[in-house]
């Protein structure tokens, strides 16, 4: 266990701080704010993995990274040979692992780490986030210099059913401009916190692909500090039928910056949660933000989404949206959702929504009078459903990608 | 042959019967116009023959070629050949229009027995029906319907149909929302499609769409029923004198 041989390290602190602030948490208490529709215990089930493994319905099929800069965790521990790739093909980036900053008195993430999750901390209580902060094993710290456009893939693999706390930390300096995508595969529990700082300017894209195969619970909280002019866009796509928890909180700390958040999830069993909550708190003038939030649920499959708003009294000129929308294909499925507002500033533009229903009787009459049988025009309309979260992604690969993921789920 | 036996349609939502025994006999390359005011249940008539639910056959019998169809879907109402042409065309986010048409076309050729056509071939004969019907590609890539004016609305109905080749036509009020320019490009390409084996039931409120399309038979249609036919003269009579001198 890497902290207790490291005495005395900068990161100390933290840890400490995070493990007293988890212990006076009572993870079964139903009455917290945001855990109400679905317990901390689900994601904290204290090192046992039994309940979700007869989820496991296919191998996914997995996206080919040969030709793009990856790196990979296996069962949690970053694969030190695609490190050594990156680090070899990739200038203008500073990266480590997580482990290996321990190592390092001076290392540049000590001025950032915990800032963005200790900033979230303020709004509300994140009892997974603390966990991980005094459990994580490894991660990537990665610092993209001035002006640098990138594209890398992280591939958190799981065979052995092991328990991965990992922590990464983004760091983008002045014009960068950055695409990540990150895939789960596998039969691991990941407990995933990934801190974000966007400076001045600066364009990042973030793409998180939970596959079909994943056997066991997904915790991911993401945690971004934005400064001004800055674009950061998180897109989330879950196909599991384990509980997914999305925990998205984007700090816009300089004028005009644009956020978006956007999810869709399929759920299909009862065993299947997937629960966004997302805060997304304007600090500055000029910022814009967008929630776009869809799940399809069928055979007892739930969904959960709590979105927040918050615009602080000097972020004069907000355009905040926020929109989810529940696909209902069988009566036994629950979408909960909890969209808020918080508004202190008077000259801004803030709107939610929420719009749950079934498959539109007209829409399938009218494919089925051209021909198209009902299973086919039923597909075609869920794949519609979703176009609007496929339309927020850059790369055609990923793209088509994703459209067989959920083209295979419907021939299921 | 298309043939409707002493029909007899209640809509089950309100528990209203709309159709009250309609007998009409289509045979092929004919072309028959449905004339009638509000209510007389037109529309319910070409919902009902191409299998929309919520339409319930309490008597009677819709026949294709000696065989009844009441037990086929929608999907396989079409696959036979039963084309609705609709009065106002749907918008359906997310699906692509040149998608859509070609899963259309590909689902009848399997219901049929024929193979697929992969993405060349249906773009080929795509484009060529296109080009004659006016229709712009541009426009066949969004998504369906989606902010398409009327006239791309009824044109892309016009082209759906000149890809599928039914057999049996139902044009449920083409000319609404048409301005006269629209009206001829579409009626320019129902006319195209007029052949010895396909035959049309063209539902209008107005004479007006039949200058265009010429029509065999006209039936007055109302409270359910067909109360008068004739030739296209019994148009130009209601376009002079109205409906309700005919009511009476």
């Amino acid at each position: 266990m890497v902290f207790e041989n490291k005495n005395s390290h900068w990161i100390d602190p933290y840890t400490h701080k995070f493990k007293e602030s988890f212990k006076d948490i009572n993870l079964l208490d139903k009455k917290k704010e945001y855990w109400r529709f679905a317990s901390p215990s689900i994601w904290y089930d204290k090192f046992t993995l039994k309940k979700f493994q007869e989820t496991r319905s296919s191998q996914s099929i997995k996206f080919d990274v040969t030709n793009y800069n990856f790196l990979r965790f296996n069962d949690g521990i970053l694969d030190t040979e695609t490190l050594r790739n990156f680090i070899n093909k990739n200038k203008n980036v500073e990266i480590c692992s997580f482990e290996s900053i321990f190592l390092k008195k001076d290392h540049w993430s000590s001025l950032k780490f915990c800032q963005a999750q200790l900033n979230a901390e303020k709004s509300y209580e994140r009892p997974l986030a603390l966990f991980n902060g005094f459990n994580a094993k490894d991660g990537v710290f990665i610092k993209f210099k001035k002006g640098v456009k990138k594209d890398l893939h992280i591939i958190y693999e799981g065979n052995n059913k092991k328990n991965c706390c990992i922590r990464n930390l983004f760091d983008f300096e002045e014009n960068s401009e950055i695409k990540v995508y990150e895939h789960f595969y596998g039969n691991s529990k990941y407990n995933v916190v990934s801190e974000l700082f966007v400076a001045d300017n600066s364009k990042f894209e973030h793409y998180k692909i939970i596959n079909q195969d994943i056997s066991e619970t997904v915790i991911y909280h993401f945690f971004g500090n934005c400064k001004k002019n800055s674009k950061v866009k998180t897109v989330n796509f879950s196909f599991t039928d384990t509980p997914v928890r999305n925990e998205i909180n984007l700090y816009l700390e300089g004028t005009n910056c644009d956020a978006t958040v956007a999810s869709m999830g399929f759920g299909k069993k009862e065993s299947s949660i997937c629960d966004n909550t997302v805060f997304i708190s304007h600090q500055e003038e000029s910022c814009k933000s967008r929630q776009i939030i869809k799940n399809a649920l069928k055979s007892g499959a739930k969904a959960i989404f709590q979105g927040k708003i918050f615009v602080a009294s000097k972020a004069q000129k907000t355009d905040g949206y926020q929109m989810s929308n529940g696909l209902i294909l069988t009566d036994d499925c629950e979408f909960l959702v909890k969209p808020e507002l918080e508004i202190y500033a008077d000259d801004v533009v803030c709107s939610h929504g929420s719009i749950s229903g079934t498959l539109n009787d007209d829409h399938l009459f009218y494919l089925r009078s051209r021909g198209i049988p009902l299973k086919e025009a039923q597909k075609k309309l869920i794949q519609a459903f979703f176009s609007e979260i496929l339309d927020e992604v850059s790369d055609d690969n990923i793209v088509y990608y994703i459209q067989n993921q959920i083209s295979e789920i419907l021939t299921l | 042959m298309f043939e409707i036996k002493d029909l007899h349609v209640n809509i089950s939502e309100v528990e209203k019967k709309i159709i009250n025994g309609i007998n009409l006999k289509i045979n092929p390359g004919e072309v028959h116009a449905i004339m009638g005011p509000n209510g007389s249940g037109k529309s319910t008539l070409s919902y009902t023959l191409s299998g929309k639910e919520g339409y319930e056959i309490e008597k009677g019998d819709i026949e294709l070629d000696g065989e009844s169809i009441l037990d086929d879907e929608p999907d396989e109402r079409a696959a036979k050949g039963i084309f609705l042409a609709f009065q106002y065309p749907i918008e359906i986010p997310g699906v692509g229009n040149l998608s859509f048409i070609r899963t259309a076309l590909n689902s009848q050729r399997k219901f049929n027995g024929k193979d697929e056509l992969n993405p060349a071939e249906f773009l080929k004969i795509l484009r060529e029906k296109a080009d004659y019907l006016n229709v712009d590609m541009e426009m066949l890539k969004r998504p369906l319907n989606v902010g398409f004016s009327g006239g791309e609305k009824k044109r892309n109905e016009i082209l759906q149909m000149a890809l599928l080749e039914p057999r049996f036509c139902i044009l449920d009020e083409t000319d609404s929302g048409l301005d006269v320019d629209a009206m001829k490009q579409v009626s320019k390409g129902v006319n195209s499609l007029r052949s010895e084996d396909r035959s049309f039931l063209i539902i209008t409120h107005y004479q007006r769409l039949l200058d265009y399309i010429k029509p065999d038979f006209v039936h007055i249609m109302a409270k359910g029923k067909i109360i008068k036919t004739g030739g296209p003269e019994l148009a130009l009579e209601v376009e002079d004198q109205g409906y309700t001198h005919l009511l009476n």
